[in-house]
C-alpha cells in the first residue's frame, strides 16, 4: 500500500513545442522512464551531483577496498565504511 | 538441477526489508556480496537501500524481492557456491542494488543455497522490480546458463 505522501494524485497540464516534446520523449525513453516519471525526477532531483547511480557506484568502490585492505587495517576499513554512510546520507 | 524459490512477502514493507537483511547474514553465511550495498553490515545495507528508495519516494509497497538458489549436490564446495551466487546476483546488478549471501545446510538433495535481497527500485530511473513470472523465468533461464558452464568446468 502506498504512503500518503508518496501518492501521485496531483496532475499539472504544461505546454511545450513539438521540439521539445520530442527530447523529452527521447531523454525518457533512454533512461527506460515514463514521460510524466522523467519530467517529475528531472524537477525534482535536476542539478543534483548526488544521485542513487553514482552513490552505487562509489559504494562497490568502498567495498572491493575494503575487501581487498580487510585483513591488514581493520580501522582502515572501519573509517572508509563510515566515511561511505556519510555520503550516503548526501542522498535526497 | 537447482531450484530457485522467490518469497513474497510484502506485508512487512520496511520491516521485511531490515529482517531480511538481517537474516541473510546469520551465522550460517559463508560469504555475503553487496552491489551497491554494503556487504558487512546488515544495517548499513538496509539504509542504503532506503536511500534509493526515499531518493525516488518509493518507501511503501513490495520493499524486495526475496530470491532463493539452492545447488544440488554437484556444486561441492563453498568456493563454487559463492562464485554462482555472485554470478546470479551479476543479473540484477546493472539496475539494482542486491545483498546476495551463500549459506551451507544439508537438505539432502542440497549442501548450499544462497539468498539474494534485491532492491525493489531501481537505482537507474526509480522504477519497481518486475518479478512477473515471465521476467523470473527469463532469471531463471541465466542461472541455468551459469551452472551449466559450471558443470563444463568440472
Amino acid at each position: 500500500m502506498r504512503k500518503d505522501s508518496e501518492k501521485k494524485n496531483k496532475i499539472t497540464t504544461i505546454r511545450m513545442s513539438e521540439e521539445q516534446n520530442q527530447i523529452i520523449q527521447e531523454m525518457a525513453e533512454q533512461r527506460g522512464m515514463s514521460v510524466g516519471g522523467y519530467m517529475v525526477n528531472m524537477a525534482v532531483h535536476g542539478g543534483k551531483t548526488v544521485t542513487p547511480e553514482i552513490m552505487v557506484h562509489m559504494q562497490n568502490l568502498i567495498n572491493f577496498a575494503c575487501d581487498t585492505i580487510k585483513e591488514q587495517a581493520t580501522k582502515d576499513k572501519a573509517y572508509m565504511e563510515s566515511e561511505a554512510n556519510k555520503l550516503w546520507s548526501l542522498l535526497k | 538441477m537447482v531450484v530457485v524459490k522467490v518469497k513474497r512477502d510484502t506485508a512487512g514493507e520496511e520491516n521485511y526489508l531490515k529482517n531480511a537483511c538481517n537474516y541473510v547474514a546469520d551465522e550460517r553465511t559463508i560469504e555475503v556480496d553487496g552491489y551497491g550495498v554494503s556487504p558487512d553490515n546488515a544495517k548499513d545495507a538496509y539504509e542504503q537501500m532506503m536511500a534509493v528508495k526515499r531518493y525516488y519516494s518509493k518507501t511503501s509497497g513490495n520493499p524486495l524481492l526475496h530470491v532463493v538458489v539452492s545447488y544440488d549436490n554437484s556444486v561441492k564446495s563453498a568456493e563454487k557456491a559463492c562464485e554462482l551466487s555472485r554470478k546470479c546476483a551479476e543479473y540484477y546488478n546493472s539496475d539494482f542494488q542486491t545483498l546476495c549471501s551463500t549459506h551451507e545446510k544439508d537438505r539432502g538433495c542440497s549442501n548450499y543455497h544462497s539468498h539474494l535481497l534485491i532492491n525493489s527500485v531501481n537505482y537507474n530511473n526509480g522504477i519497481m522490480i518486475n518479478s512477473s513470472v515471465e521476467n523470473m523465468n527469463h532469471f531463471c533461464e541465466h542461472v541455468a546458463d551459469i551452472t551449466i558452464k559450471n558443470q563444463i568446468v568440472l
